[in-house]
């Protein structure tokens, strides 16, 4: 399982992420997204968005992944409320690849709130690394 | 003295050196007060302005302004020059929100005649400007086509669509208008993140500002820019929306590759770029003019929105309003410009990250009407306290490549603010002081509120003493819509 717990940034908004796995650590991406852009708490699942992604490295994957997120939402109006747990990244001479299917729904303003713009997310002090076994790095959202 | 382990040396006054240091191509600059030095030891940004002076073709300085922080890849208030031929373009030195920018218009109306009608106009303001995130509407949804022509056209995109007057791109930076733009070098993505943002303030810390001059520094300054005390005037500040966003966020990748190719070693990886003459190069240009366009042409239309409001506010014809576009200066963008180094003119390519250009008296770039006294430089301060308008001299254009200062800077994060504003109606705060504030979310307004940012007076005070930029008026707040 992953876990993440936003951090101080003085302009913008900032996650220290875990995980035991580089999916978990994506997923732990995804939940801090969703802290720092939905204000409400009503949610529900009614439907999946499907992606694929192919990147060079693992910062550039999970950067490459929470980016989907914040397109799907501001040009498809649809909100990720859930990351499954069963998707693999696959790793190659290639670089590293993912192909999963998001829960979520479709953005109503009616229903919904939204609390912050994410402009982009940065590379900004991204450094995947090992520490006690675990997966960790930070993630910086412009905001 | 070293901050940060980062020595750091006084050439005179607020100017300090970092000097030369392993592949460091020139020296680092910081146009800093002894009592701001302080704010540079809690974070990186002294660091981030050696670290550009690493980019290939760099000339004379790393530059920073007084509003110096921590940015991704340069500084907040960055300033790097790259000569076009032998150096670099870095999508860093520009930031995400491509040409982000303030726009200053005057009116006819003061404060002792309009001050009672300022609760309605924020109303109608707020109506008729879309705020907040995603934010949509105030013109009907592009097509892709009409969304290119935007692209190439800018300001007089808004202009011919019926968003003001062709005498507003006569007052606004490059006319409101990049010759270069390249809207086939703009992604699928950041097309389709543009299409229904024209027209759109945002979030975050853009806004719309109803400011009374209340201060005037240079009588025969503000006369020529067409101020006076008491008089009422807006800013806008806002940029290129999500379309801007994803240019840069696009670009970043291709240039991470870039640097690579081109067998640049660079100590951060933000720093990406690639010769301004490459294919690389160009596409990024190309795109981020098309950028620098949106935003021009979002600023022209939210003035115009706002004249309307003002209008039908005040039921006052556009001459008896005599809404009047003072100014538009962009913040965050790559120039190709003109400078003198070491005697000789040469091409460079101008990069202002968090930098306002300022450039002097008799500058062939800036409006006729101006010509005698330099460019306006606008610094928009926090909501509760104030902002300045300045003026461009010929000692930026040696010094900083016509460059100058762009604003506060946050003093505590978004959190800590919040924490400051539990239990406290910031709205009624600062309507007891005169600020009538609309916004879509309380918590923007909390997390935006005056005490989070630092006092921008300490800024402006450092360039003007420097001689970089002349003060010529402080407005302050009497209104304020944000997202």
């Amino acid at each position: 399982m992953g876990s993440y717990r936003l951090i101080e940034h003085t302009a913008d908004l900032a996650a220290e992420l875990r995980g035991n796995s580089l999916p978990d650590l994506i997923r732990s991406a995804a939940m801090a997204w969703m802290e720092c852009v939905m204000e409400d708490g009503i949610q529900s699942v009614q439907g999946t968005w499907n992606i694929e992604l192919h990147e060079d490295s693992a910062e550039e994957l999970l950067v490459a992944f929470v980016s989907e997120l914040n397109y799907l939402l501001s040009v498809k109006k649809w909100i990720c409320r859930e990351v499954p747990d069963d998707f693999h990244v696959t790793e190659s001479n290639e670089g590293y690849s993912l192909k999963t299917g998001l829960k979520g729904e479709p953005f109503n303003p009616a229903l919904h709130r939204l609390s912050h713009e994410i402009k982009a997310v940065t590379f900004h002090q991204m450094d995947i690394r090992s520490e006690d076994g675990e997966l960790v790095t930070i993630i910086v959202f412009d905001i | 003295m070293k901050i940060n382990g980062i020595e750091l040396n006084r050439i005179e006054g607020s100017l300090w050196e970092i000097p030369i240091q392993g592949k460091m191509r020139v020296p680092g600059r910081v146009y800093i007060s002894e009592q701001m030095l302080d704010s540079l030891s809690g974070d990186e940004a002294l660091r981030q302005v050696l670290n550009v002076a690493h980019l290939p073709g760099i000339q004379k300085y790393s530059l920073a302004m007084p509003d110096i922080h921590w940015g991704y890849g340069f500084p907040i208030g960055g300033v790097a020059a790259t000569d076009v031929n032998e150096g670099v373009v870095s999508p860093g030195g520009v930031g995400y929100d491509i040409n982000c920018g303030v726009r200053l218009a005057a009116t006819n109306l003061d404060i002792d005649s309009a001050g009672r009608r300022i609760s309605k106009l924020i109303e109608n303001l707020f109506r008729n400007v879309p705020t907040g995130v995603g934010a949509a509407g105030a013109i009907k949804k592009l097509s892709e086509k009409e969304l290119k022509k935007m692209l190439r056209n800018g300001a007089f995109w808004a202009v011919e669509n019926g968003f003001g007057r062709e005498e507003d791109t006569f007052f606004t930076e490059e006319s409101g208008r990049l010759s270069n733009a390249d809207p086939d070098a703009v992604s699928r993505k950041a097309i389709e993140r543009g299409l229904d943002q024209a027209g759109t303030l945002g979030s975050g810390n853009h806004f719309l500002e109803v400011d009374v001059v209340d201060e005037i520094f240079d009588e025969r300054i503000a006369e020529i820019f067409g101020l006076h005390k008491g008089q009422i005037v807006i800013q806008i500040h806002t940029g290129s929306r999500g379309l801007g966003y994803q240019v840069c966020d696009d670009y970043l990748k291709v240039l991470l590759k870039a640097e690579a190719k081109y067998g640049y070693s660079l100590p951060d990886r933000q720093l990406a770029c690639a010769p301004v003459t490459s294919q690389e190069g160009k596409d990024y240009l190309g795109a981020m003019q098309s950028a620098a366009n949106f935003a021009w042409a979002n600023r022209q239309v939210i003035m115009h929105l706002a004249k309307k409001s003002f209008m039908e506010t005040f039921s006052m014809s556009e001459s008896d309003l005599g809404f009047q576009l003072v100014y538009d200066v962009c913040h965050n963008i790559a120039k190709i410009e003109e400078h003198e180094v070491n005697g000789k003119r040469k091409k460079l390519c101008v990069h202002r990250k968090g930098a306002t250009r300022a450039f002097s008296p008799g500058h062939p770039l800036i409006p006729t009407r101006y010509k005698s006294v330099g460019q306006p430089v606008l610094i928009p301060g926090d909501m509760g306290r104030y902002s300045f308008v300045a003026a461009g001299t010929d000692k930026a254009m040696s010094d900083t490549f016509g460059s100058s200062c762009h604003g506060a800077g946050r003093l505590q994060s978004r959190n800590q603010a919040l924490k400051s504003a539990k239990g406290r109606n910031i709205i009624s705060e600062l309507e007891k002081r005169g600020i009538k504030v609309q916004a879509k979310e309380q918590k923007t307004i909390a997390e935006e509120m005056p005490e989070a940012y630092k006092d921008v007076s300490d800024v402006v005070d450092v360039m003007h003493n420097s001689g970089i930029t002349l003060k010529v008026a402080r407005i302050r707040p009497i209104g304020v819509i944000k997202g």
